[in-house]
C-alpha cells in the first residue's frame, strides 16, 4: 500500500493551506529587508577578510588567538584600535533605532572585548542598561569595517536562545569549502546569566580557549588551523563541527552545562559529561533592535 | 539599481511569497520558529543577489534553492537554534486548519529521511515536474522517482499508524 500523490498534495494543503495568507506578513518583510541589508555589509566586509585570510595562509600572521587580552601578533589592525575608536566605528555602523537605544544615553560600556589581528569582538551595554549591542570590527581593503546588532536587555521569556558565536572557515563563503582551507576562526559576542562565570570554547583542532564574562557578557575571537581535514565535517559538510563543545563554568570553576556538537544528527547534540545542556541558561536577549 | 528600486521591488516579491515560503520550510523542517529562521535567511541572501536574480528572472528557483539549503544549515548548527515549544504546535493556530493534521503529516514527514522528504514536497507538493524537481536536488531523475514512491509509501505506513489508535 502506498499514499498517492493527489492524497498527500490534499494532506499538505488541508494542513498547512493552499495559498499564502497575507495576514502581518509586512513585519516580517521589513525584517527581511533589514537581514538582508546587514548581510549586503557583511559580504562587502568578507571579501576584506578573504584578502587577509590569504596573507594569513602565506605566513604573514598568527594562528591562534584568545577571550582575554594577549598573545603578540604580527599583523597590528584593527587589534590595536583603542577602546574609544571601536566605539566609534561601532556607533557609526548602527542603523538609527540601534544607535539612540545604545549610544543615544550617553557613552556605552564595554562589558566585554576579544582582539585577533584582523577582528574585534566587544559586547557593549547602553549607560542606562536598557539595551546592549554586540559589535565586530574587521578589516576590509587596510580600513576597519564595523557590524553591529543592538538588542533589548530583557531577555524574551518564550524564547530560549543559546548564544551566538560563528564558526567559519576563512575561505568562506566558498562552498563547498575547498579541501585544503584549513584555517577558521571563531567569534562571538554575548550575554548569559550572571551565573555563568566562563565559557569553555573548544573547537575543532582540539584547542580550548577560556572566555570570563563580566555581568554575564562575554567576547572571543579565535583564529585557528586543522592539521588535516578530517578534524571537522561531518554528513552535511566541512563546516560542520568546527566548533567542538561549549561548557558554562560557575563562579568556582565548576561546568554547570554544556554542548557537543554530534556531526552524524546535528538536530540532537550530545550532552557534555551529562552536564545540562547549555539551554538551561539561555542568553539574555531581547528583540534586536534595527 | 538603486537602494531604493532594490528594497521596494524586493519588499513586493517577499509580501507575495513569504507565507507560502514558510509553509515549505516548515514542511523541511517541522518547526515554524526554525521556518521563519530559513527564510529569513533564504530572503536576505535573496536581498544580496537581487539584483542579478531579478533580471535573470529566476527568483522563484533562487530562493527555493536557498531554502533547502538553510533548512540544512539551520539544522546543523546548534549553537544558533532557538529551541521552541511542542513542534506542530508552537505556532500561532491559522483558522480552517486542524492542527491535528498537521501534527501528524508533519510528524511523519520529519521521520522521513532528509533527501526522501525534500523530493516528496518539491515533487508533489509544489507539484515541480520529475526533472525540475532532480536539478534543483542535484540528482539523477531515477533518483527523484524512488525517493517519492519510497516516501508516500512510508508515508501511508505512518499515517495509518497514526490513525489507529484514534
Amino acid at each position: 500500500m502506498t499514499m498517492t500523490p493527489t492524497e498527500f498534495h490534499d494532506l499538505m494543503t488541508r494542513a498547512l493551506g493552499d495559498r499564502p495568507s497575507a495576514e502581518g506578513v509586512g513585519a516580517d518583510v521589513e525584517r527581511d529587508i533589514a537581514a538582508g541589508r546587514r548581510l549586503l555589509s557583511r559580504r562587502r566586509r568578507t571579501t576584506g577578510a578573504i584578502v587577509l585570510a590569504c596573507l594569513v595562509v602565506l605566513g604573514l600572521a598568527v594562528v591562534e588567538g584568545t577571550g582575554d587580552a594577549g598573545r603578540p601578533d604580527a599583523v597590528d589592525r584593527p587589534r590595536h584600535l583603542s577602546d574609544a575608536a571601536v566605539l566609534r566605528l561601532c556607533r557609526s555602523a548602527s542603523l538609527p533605532a540601534a544607535e539612540s537605544a545604545v549610544f543615544g544615553g550617553g557613552r556605552p560600556e564595554i562589558m566585554a572585548i576579544a582582539r585577533q589581528p584582523n577582528l574585534v569582538a566587544v559586547a557593549l551595554e547602553s549607560a542606562d542598561g536598557a539595551s546592549w549591542a554586540s559589535c565586530y570590527v574587521e578589516e576590509r581593503k587596510g580600513r576597519p569595517w564595523a557590524f553591529l546588532t543592538a538588542y533589548a536587555g530583557k531577555r524574551d521569556p518564550s524564547r530560549v536562545a543559546p548564544p551566538t558565536i560563528t564558526a567559519e572557515f576563512t575561505c568562506w563563503p566558498l562552498d563547498p569549502v575547498p579541501a585544503d582551507c584549513m584555517t577558521f576562526r571563531a567569534f562571538g559576542a554575548d550575554r548569559l546569566p550572571p551565573a555563568v562565570a566562563a565559557v569553555l570554547v573548544r573547537t575543532a583542532d582540539g584547542v580550548t580557549t577560556r572566555v570570563p564574562t563580566h555581568r554575564g557578557y562575554f567576547a572571543v575571537t579565535y583564529l585557528g588551523e586543522l592539521a588535516d581535514a578530517t578534524q571537522s565535517g561531518g554528513k552535511y559538510g566541512r563546516q560542520t563541527g568546527l566548533l567542538d563543545s561549549l561548557v558554562y563554568l560557575d563562579r568556582t570553576g565548576t561546568p554547570i552545562a554544556g554542548i557537543r556538537t554530534n556531526r552524524k544528527s546535528p538536530i540532537q547534540p550530545f550532552t557534555v559529561d551529562d552536564l545540562p545542556l547549555i539551554y538551561e541558561y539561555p542568553a539574555v536577549r531581547g528583540e534586536s533592535i534595527e | 539599481m538603486s537602494e531604493r528600486d532594490r528594497r521596494s521591488s524586493f519588499a513586493e516579491y517577499a509580501a507575495a511569497r513569504r507565507p507560502g515560503l514558510v509553509r515549505l520550510a516548515y514542511a523541511l523542517t517541522g518547526d515554524w520558529h526554525t521556518a521563519d529562521d530559513v527564510v529569513q535567511t533564504a530572503f536576505a541572501r535573496l536581498y544580496v543577489a537581487w539584483p542579478r536574480v531579478r533580471r535573470a528572472g529566476a527568483e522563484d528557483a533562487y530562493v527555493r534553492q536557498t531554502i533547502l539549503r538553510a533548512a540544512i544549515d539551520e539544522s546543523r548548527r546548534p549553537w544558533r537554534r532557538e529551541r521552541a515549544g511542542l513542534e506542530g504546535y508552537d505556532h500561532a493556530a491559522r483558522s480552517g486548519i486542524d492542527a491535528g493534521d498537521r501534527h501528524d503529516l508533519v510528524t511523519a514527514l520529519q521521520s522521513l529521511p532528509e533527501m526522501q522528504r525534500r523530493t516528496v514536497v518539491l515533487r508533489h507538493w509544489l507539484g515541480l515536474s520529475v526533472e525540475d524537481t532532480a536539478r534543483e536536488l542535484h540528482i539523477s531523475t531515477g533518483t527523484v522517482k524512488s525517493h517519492t514512491f519510497r516516501a508516500l509509501a512510508r508515508l501511508h505506513e505512518l499515517m495509518s499508524e497514526q490513525e489507529a489508535p484514534r
